[in-house]
């Protein structure tokens, strides 16, 4: 019968210690990438994880731009790891006032119309979606 | 005997009397009533026809009211047109009657800033390839255009880019 001996079971009781400790200390986290619908006709993914991927074509945002005395107007675009682009742009005051809500470490989604204009727009900040 | 019979006689004539008046009485009555009944009924359709007839009247004022707030929207709206020309399908410089009440100056900057806007689509549709950086440079030059004006460019280029005619390069120029 083989007999532990009180050295291994330290060993073994820290590592596991230092496992679960490290998972309990991250949070949850999520690294998911850019995702575009053609058929649902949207493209949503975060930009933290667009921008740490792995390839060089992901990415995901939004600007915003007006010229004194116009409209303020948005545009958001994504590009998947594949290099498909999709983007939407919008007038709409609330649209603007959500695209206005994204930072760094965001998690965006939008939807478009036939004619390219943002039927919807969500910004989500989270604490596991990953940072820039 | 004679005196007995007599007696009887005016009782029965004073019965008679008493029946005839108690008669009279009831139809008095019943008259009165109707005719009560009749006015009540006058004057409740006349107060019924006072009240439609100050609805219709309330109603008419606030129509009237209305119609002169629609006015002066509609004479505010001419008035703070700005000179702005509807583009055409194909987003080309047009003169509309709010164009033509512009200055010239307002016409020259209108029409440059419709010739730049079709300028950076038609280059990024021919290229096939769209900066996202451009876009700054887009609503600058596009500044003096109408927001529906604006918005059938950018119709153009995002259909183009959503059908995979026009590519979004990176922002800071590397592949992508």
């Amino acid at each position: 019968m083989t007999r532990f001996r009180p050295v291994s079971m330290v060993a073994v009781c820290a590592s596991v210690l230092i496992l679960t400790s490290h998972s309990a200390i991250a949070g949850t986290q999520r690294a998911s990438a850019v995702n575009i619908d053609d058929i649902g006709m949207f493209a949503s993914g975060p930009l933290g994880s667009a921008r740490n991927s792995g390839d060089t074509r992901q990415s995901i945002g939004c600007y915003t731009a007006a010229d004194a005395g116009s409209d303020s107007v948005g545009l958001c675009q994504a590009v998947d790891a594949n290099g498909v682009g999709r983007q939407c742009y919008t007038y709409d005051p609330q649209v603007m006032a959500t695209i206005r809500s994204l930072n760094g470490d965001s998690y965006l989604l939008f939807y478009w119309n036939s004619d390219g204009s943002c039927s919807g727009v969500s910004v989500s900040n989270r604490s596991d979606y990953q940072p820039k | 005997m004679l005196e007995a019979a007599k007696r009887a006689s005016e009782a029965i004539t004073s019965e008679a009397a008493m029946g005839r008046v108690a008669v009279v009485i009831a139809l008095t009555v019943a008259a009165i009533t109707a005719a009560t009944l009749i006015l009540d009924s006058r004057h409740e359709r006349t107060a019924v026809l006072e009240q439609v007839r100050a609805e219709h009247e309330e109603l008419i004022r606030r129509m009237s009211q209305m119609e002169q707030m629609l006015t002066s929207t509609v004479n505010r709206e001419r008035a703070v047109a700005p000179a702005r020309a509807e583009l055409s399908m194909d987003a080309a410089p047009t003169h509309d009657h709010s164009a033509e009440s512009a200055t010239a100056d307002q016409r020259a900057a209108h029409e440059e800033s419709a010739r730049a806007g079709n300028a950076l689509v038609d280059n990024a549709i021919t290229a096939g390839a769209w900066n996202p950086s451009d876009f700054g440079v887009f609503v600058s030059a596009t500044r003096n255009l109408s927001v529906q004006e604006q918005s059938k460019l950018l119709e153009r280029l995002t259909t183009a880019i959503n059908a995979n005619r026009v590519r979004i390069v990176s922002p800071l120029g590397g592949p992508e």
